[in-house]
């Protein structure tokens, strides 16, 4: 089985799951999906947000296993977001779009 | 609307804020790149002067440690362009055309100085050396215009210093070869990045609102 074809039957079995029937959830994969690691304060700035909506979003993105999560140690503490399914989104937006 | 419509929709909003976000990394990256070009110069030299009799591997360790750290930095913020430019096309359906002509100039570049090289046989090194930093010039100005619509001024400020210093590194090296002439030549990319750098991290939350 090609690359593109495991990617695409990746897809089918995800495309049901609760956390993508968001569209503010699908702009963050998207967003995370080009970067690849994104802050809180970032991901607020997106999707402009309050903090407990955007947390609310994240935390069904990492339970489904789509994102992780971390607090760095610093004054303050800060949020990372990175994502888990990077080629996976970015195979599911070019087969979408193209 | 249809999920595709929607789908659009998103990546209109998230290239948006892309711009934003690699406003900021090419502030970054200015800023690397800037203290690199001073570590360039000052290691080197800091080394022959404290330590004249080290060998040939702390040069070598003066010389590549400032590129190491500054190409680690152009990966970083290269594979985020690419990642855009990608869904830049998808989104708005540009053509590939330009990205084949983009390929295509650098290596013209490199066979005029490998030709240039043979009709100048006595300044091969310096010309390749010179062609290099050529090729390195266009290939940022390339990627500053394939990360933004429009090239923001800190990329023109960017781009002009860095040509200027590739010109008088070019003069010194081939004519001169004055090592003073060749440091006075990469002082205006040392200020003129570091600026570039201090404008675009100030100002890349505008591009936000743009």
């Amino acid at each position: 089985m090609s690359e593109k074809e495991v990617e695409l039957r990746l897809l089918g079995e995800r495309v049901n799951e609760p956390a993508l029937k968001s569209s503010v959830r699908i702009l963050i994969l998207i967003s995370l999906a080009l970067n690849k690691h994104l802050s809180f304060a970032d991901l607020l700035e997106l999707t402009g947000l309050g903090k407990g909506s955007l947390s609310n979003h994240l935390d069904k993105l990492e339970a489904s296993g789509l994102i992780k999560s971390k607090i760095l140690r610093t004054f303050g503490g800060y949020m990372l977001c990175r994502i888990t399914s990077q080629h996976l989104i970015l195979a599911a937006v070019r087969h979408v779009l193209s | 609307m249809s999920e595709v419509e929607t789908l659009k929709l998103l990546a209109i909003k998230a290239l948006k804020f892309q711009q934003y976000i690699l406003r900021r990394a090419w502030g970054l990256y200015y800023a690397v790149w800037s203290l690199s070009f001073v570590l360039w110069l000052i290691l080197p030299y800091s080394v022959s002067i404290f330590y004249p009799k080290t060998g040939f591997y702390a040069y070598l360790f003066a010389y590549s440690l400032p590129a190491l750290v500054g190409m680690a930095v152009t990966n970083w913020i290269f594979r985020r362009a690419r990642r855009t430019i990608e869904l830049r096309r998808l989104t708005f359906g540009r053509s590939k055309k330009s990205a084949a002509s983009t390929n295509l100039i650098p290596w013209l570049i490199f066979f005029a100085i490998i030709l240039s090289a043979f009709i100048f046989p006595n300044v091969t090194f310096y010309y390749v050396y010179s062609g290099f930093l050529v090729i390195l010039d266009y290939f940022i100005y390339k990627t500053l215009r394939y990360s933004f619509e429009r090239i923001p001024v800190e990329g023109y400020i960017a781009i002009a210093t860095f040509t200027l210093s590739v010109a008088i590194t070019a003069i010194a090296l081939t004519f001169t070869k004055s090592y003073f002439i060749f440091i006075l030549g990469w002082t205006p990319s040392i200020a003129g990045w570091l600026f570039s750098s201090i404008y675009s991290l100030y100002h890349a939350p505008e591009s936000m609102v743009e």
